[in-house]
């Protein structure tokens, strides 16, 4: 996918005045996001990390609340009710693997958020998928038709789950592997109308919006995978369903937020999971100047 | 006689006219009845599954006939043609055009604007309401109408009463 025809893809559920607008603005650019404002205005996040406000003819666009709920019909298709499930996760999955976030005034019933009413922003999140990127760990994870189980470590922001995607989509479409994944945020694949919209390989199998523990343990009982995937293992209860996975011969693929293995050792969480030796390998991701670099270790 | 030939073309002329206005009324009146009823429809199919809109206003036109059905389907057409206008905007547009009493048009208008913007308990909560005060809207408007009917029954015997007087 071009960067611009991301872009317009992502700018789809946008109301006609403010998409030209953006499209203008952000041709020649590196959107990363569009973010709408009641009352504020229009920005474009750029690759920089910077917010430019989009101004045509010398004045600001003018965002209102209309454009907000326009924007959240037109990305629900005019069926909010059916998105639900979603909005209480804080965002919408849109086609093209592109999400829309939401912010507002939030229901809350029972302590759990019910959904969010008076919408003030949102953010029309364009994604990016980077092939290639996860070319060096699936080299090192392969041997044979052997998969090694690898965690792939770094701190936020840094690319885990661009990487485990295009790890996945390798593994799937040059090793033709049975891959599990459990998506619970639906950030990996980006399913929309039961179809993958970011590239996870042609046999992966995915179980979107399921919790991660039940997720991972329903693939490995339903769909006999080879591999099994998930992203951002943070709670006991996943740790769990990775041993158990781990002790059924399965492979497994995963990220977790940690700098480095040593820092992965100081969380209780981990350790347990270290000590059943669920992974082999880890691979940490590390910044250099504006790319990213893999670096795989074997564990004890 | 001229007097008379043309008293009688006016009376017939005025209870002509009563019967259309009359009818036209009790046409918008069994239209609203069938409109207040899809919203009804509609409000239960959300408690019972999460549908779509489209699929909730295909439930919608299921529970009318004629003027109602083609309202909804218009609206569906719409809807996939031209999504930016809005589910609001569609809605009220289409609507403006029925001959519904303008009370319970008041009541029905703004129902698009509910629809696919909440989650279903908001929508239900809304469709019920608007329902409720269509049915209100409609049985005083239908009650009003019985009392003109009957006004307009008794202005016409006593012209008739008149005419007869006239001729004999």
């Amino acid at each position: 996918m071009r960067r611009e025809e991301g872009l317009e893809q992502a700018a789809a559920c946008l109301p006609r005045e403010l998409r030209i607008a953006v499209l203008a603005t952000g041709a020649d650019k590196t959107v990363e996001e569009v973010r709408l404002r009641a009352g504020r205005g229009l920005f474009l996040t750029l690759g920089s990390g910077r917010e430019e406000q989009v101004i045509v003819g010398g004045a600001p666009i003018p965002v209102t609340g209309d454009d907000l709920s326009l924007t959240v019909e037109l990305a629900t298709r005019a069926s909010f009710q059916v998105a639900a499930e979603q909005v209480r996760r804080g965002f919408l999955p849109l086609k093209g693997g592109h999400r829309l976030g939401l912010c507002g005034t939030v229901n809350v019933q029972g302590g759990e958020i019910t959904g969010i009413r008076e919408l003030s922003s949102l953010a029309v999140r364009v994604a990016r998928p980077v092939p290639g990127f996860g070319r060096a760990v699936t080299e090192g994870m392969v041997q044979g038709r052997r998969v090694k189980s690898t965690l792939i470590l770094s701190p936020p922001g840094y690319g885990k789950t661009t990487l485990l995607r295009d790890t996945l989509r390798l593994l799937s479409e040059e090793r033709r592997l049975r891959i599990g994944l459990a998506d619970e945020r639906g950030e990996v694949a980006g399913l929309w109308r039961g179809v993958p919209q970011l590239d996870v390989g042609p046999t992966t199998d995915v179980l979107d919006g399921c919790p991660k523990a039940q997720g991972l343990l329903t693939l490995l009982r339903g769909m006999n995978p080879q591999v099994l995937a998930a992203d951002e293992i943070t709670a006991p209860q996943d740790v769990e369903a990775l041993t158990q996975a781990a002790n059924c011969g399965v492979a497994l693929v995963a990220t977790a937020h940690a700098a480095g293995l040593e820092d992965l050792k100081r969380r209780p969480l981990y350790k347990r999971m270290l000590a059943q030796r669920c992974f082999e390998r880890i691979c940490v991701i590390e910044r250099r100047g504006a790319g990213r670099t893999c670096r795989l270790e074997a564990l004890p | 006689m001229i007097q008379l030939i043309g008293g009688s073309m006016v009376l017939c002329a005025c209870v002509g006219g009563a019967l259309a206005l009359s009818a036209q009324r009790r046409r918008g009146l069994a239209l609203g009845e069938e409109l207040c009823r899809s919203l009804t429809v509609m409000e239960r199919e959300l408690g019972r599954f999460d549908p779509e809109t489209a699929q909730l206003l295909r439930r919608g036109g299921e529970a009318c006939t004629g003027e109602g059905q083609a309202f909804y389907r218009r609206v569906l057409r719409r809807l996939e043609e031209e999504p930016e206008a809005g589910l609001a905007r569609l809605w009220r547009q289409e609507g403006e055009a029925l001959p519904l009493p303008s009370g319970a048009a008041k009541a029905f208008l703004p129902v698009g604007a509910l629809l696919g913007r909440y989650d279903a308990l908001a929508q239900r909560a809304g469709l019920r309401e608007a329902a409720g005060a269509m049915g209100e809207e409609l049985q005083s408007a239908k009650e009003e109408e019985s009392r003109e009917s009957s006004l307009r029954l008794a202005l016409g015997s006593c012209a008739a009463v008149f005419l007869l007087a006239l001729l004999l």
